[in-house]
């Protein structure tokens, strides 16, 4: 089947939606680097690309952002950026498919501290209830009233691979008419810290090595402006991916990060869509997205205009 | 009209033993009681969990170092060795076709190393071995991994229904025709972690729960594996296999409610519910029995029995397991699911552990003796935090 995306957005370091994303691209903004102390090895300090959160309340009551961790909030408000013109019984059988690399681990050692400074009888019940790797998931489909199947896929950077699958299979069955596909993911503590131990400190003046936040976020149907469809062979067009010979990655954009591919993908929307110039590049057949890991079963997707 | 999809191998690994046999002769016969735990340290003993002892160190012939996999993964290992044995299929006739591992869990995903976890947070600078050991066992990349093949890999977060999503999304991925094999389930373990949260939730019962019952007082934990080979009939006969069940409906729907508490209607289960029944193709007449989620929480026991209570036909069997296996929670739908078949197989329904009195509020009350099964179809149900609803329908099909 193939599918065709209605709307898409992505949320970063460098910014929130359509517009930061492909200034970034296009090289008028730069992601900002932040700094955090890390708990182990005495607090050593570690740079990352840290998701812009600040128009947090422009779409979200804070009543109900308030407990979200970062996890949950990114996914929060990339749902808000797409669902916000939908029509309440539309939201209500959308499929909702959430991929994560790490989902709400920030939360499980958070929940941990908790047992850790007040003991076993004393641990958060606030925090263990959204240590759940779906609770951005949950927290979408409150706020949005979504009633229609689902699902939260977590296998790191094969994660995004596995969702659009399942937009597939879903739209194949006729379980849903249309699916929101998130991608989010937060910079685990404890990722950083492995990070700094085996290969050390990343150069702060280099972010598409950076460890970051962020995520992405597909609105997909049966049609659309854009047609996404499953391809074995390359095609004649650009390739936009993580690795691999001849494939163009804009990791400098949203760094190092488990949903990567989703972040190509939205390249690839926004080229497609013309909302950025990539230059020197014929787009008349498409353009090809890796959508899985090196090394991991190919899944390589090729997007035009319908 | 969409092929048939067959469940062709079948394993699953609990406290009550491992493998069909002993599993099910447990559940007939003297099953263990829950016990304190004994594979992790902690202050809340008195809160009894269902452990698995004794997990397999080989698979296919290869050591699980416990350095490299966590419990979750050997377990899961043990359930799929078992799994593809009852198959027929040797990993080596995955590597041509199509093959998708769809795994569900909860701590699979997580850090359940809590020690280490103390030392990096008191600011020291612990070897990073237990966490590279989270990071090599996310369960369906771990599997991949030792099969040795290329698969596509889904590991399904869905909290306490992880698992018969998983199930159900290895129907979809086989019916569209994006894999020619799934193997599908899920693997979970107790540790401090979880053990320490469900108990901070005044959720936990510290004897063997009561399922439906009037005096219920909360869950148990258990750790547990359990997977399906699951292939289009067409494709498992061509190869020579005999198909006996076949996966005939899923229905799955958010509550889109409450973060902890199920919908006070059963909303979304209702809907999972009757998706599942109507892609089967059956009405809930047909059911020989339903093996329900029961965790012998409040909440959920009065929300699920209420909708059953409603749904289903009179006299419809139901039972719950977890007061065999406790509640092993991102495993739960996928090891409930290989109970319900292998008792099917044997034609005998087991009684529904701790349940005694009829509590109003349920409105259903759960067999209480061993009897025989007539029908072919059964229904297994998942809820989870988070609002998640899912359900399978199987069926028992000639060979």
């Amino acid at each position: 089947m193939t599918l065709h995306i209605l709307e898409w957005s992505a949320l970063g370091a460098f910014g929130f939606g359509k517009e930061a994303f492909a200034d970034a691209l296009a090289g008028r903004t730069h992601p900002p680097v932040s700094w955090r102390e890390l708990k182990g090895d005495r607090g050593h300090p570690f740079p990352y690309l840290k998701a812009d959160l600040s128009r947090l309340k422009d779409d979200l009551p804070p009543r109900a952002t308030r407990r979200m961790d970062v996890f949950g909030r990114i996914a929060a408000m990339l749902a808000a950026d797409l669902l916000r013109g939908m029509p309440e019984d539309e939201r209500r059988d959308l499929g909702l498919i959430v991929s994560t690399g790490f989902g709400s681990f920030s939360t499980n050692m958070e929940f941990l501290d908790s047992v850790i400074a007040q003991g076993a009888a004393g641990a958060s019940p606030m925090l263990f209830s959204s240590t759940v790797h779906n609770s951005a998931q949950a927290a979408v489909t409150i706020l949005f009233g979504l009633q229609g199947p689902a699902v939260t896929l977590s296998a790191f950077d094969s994660s995004l691979s596995g969702a659009f699958l399942l937009a597939d299979a879903w739209l194949a069955a006729g379980r849903v008419e249309k699916v929101l596909v998130l991608a989010s993911d937060d910079l685990p503590a404890l990722e950083a810290y492995h990070r700094l131990r085996s290969t050390g400190i990343p150069d702060a003046t280099k972010p598409e090595g950076l460890p970051a936040e962020g995520g992405t976020a597909f609105l997909i149907g049966r049609s659309g402006p854009l047609s996404l469809e499953l391809e074995k062979e390359a095609g004649a067009g650009p390739i936009f991916g993580t690795s691999g010979p001849g494939v163009r990655c804009h990791a400098r954009v949203y760094g190092r990060i488990a949903c990567a591919p989703g972040f190509e993908l939205a390249a690839a929307a926004a080229a497609l869509e013309g909302v950025w110039n990539p230059g020197n590049m014929d787009l008349d057949g498409g353009v090809d997205v890796e959508l899985a890991p090196a090394g991991g079963v190919p899944h390589r997707r090729r997007l035009r205009r319908a | 009209m969409s092929a048939r999809i067959a469940v062709t191998g079948i394993g699953c690994i609990c406290a009550q033993g491992r493998g069909g046999p002993e599993i099910m002769e447990a559940l007939y016969g003297t099953p263990k009681p829950p016990e304190p735990p004994s594979t992790f340290a902690t202050p809340l003993a008195d809160f009894p969990v269902f452990e698995v002892h004794q997990i397999p160190d080989r698979f296919r012939g290869g050591t699980l170092d416990p350095d490299r996999f966590t419990r979750a993964v050997r377990m899961a290992a043990a359930a799929l060795d078992e799994a593809l044995a009852s198959a027929g299929l040797a990993p080596e006739t995955l590597r041509g076709r199509r093959t998708a591992i769809v795994m569900g869990t909860t701590v699979g995903v997580t850090l359940s190393d809590a020690p280490f976890y103390r030392a990096y947070a008191a600011g020291g600078r612990p070897n990073t071995g237990p966490y590279e050991r989270f990071l090599q066992s996310n369960p369906s990349l771990a599997l991949a991994e030792l099969l040795g093949i290329r698969a596509m890999p889904f590991t399904v977060v869905n909290a306490c229904a992880s698992s018969t999503d998983a199930i159900g999304l290895g129907l979809d991925l086989l019916r569209a025709g994006l894999a020619d094999c799934v193997l599908a389930g899920g693997t979970d373990e107790v540790g401090e972690v979880n053990h320490t949260g469900f108990s901070s939730l005044l959720i936990y019962s510290k004897s063997r729960c009561r399922p439906f019952d009037a005096h219920r007082d909360g869950l148990n934990l258990g750790s547990g594996a359990a997977i399906l080979v699951m292939e289009r009939e067409g494709d498992a006969r061509q190869r020579g296999a005999k198909p006996e069940f076949y996966l005939t409906g899923y229905g799955t729907a958010a509550d889109g409610h409450h973060l902890t508490a199920p919908h006070p209607e059963g909303r979304g289960l209702r809907r999972a519910i009757g998706g599942a029944l109507r892609e089967s193709g059956i009405g809930p007449e047909a059911l020989a029995f339903v093996n329900a989620h029961g965790t012998a929480t409040r909440d959920n026991d009065q929300v699920e029995g209420r909708v059953l209570s409603r749904m289903l036909a009179p006299g419809t069997p139901v039972i719950s397991t977890k007061g065999y296996t406790g509640h092993t929670l991102g495993a739960a739908g996928a090891v409930e699911a290989a109970i319900s078949l292998w008792a099917m197989r044997r034609g005998r329904l087991m009684p529904s552990a701790g349940f005694q009195v009829f509590d109003t509020e349920c409105g259903i009350a759960p067999n209480k003796e061993l009897r025989p099964l007539a029908g072919s179809y059964f229904l297994s149900t998942s809820l989870g935090f988070g609002g998640v609803n899912a359900a399978l329908v199987f069926m028992r099909g000639r060979g």
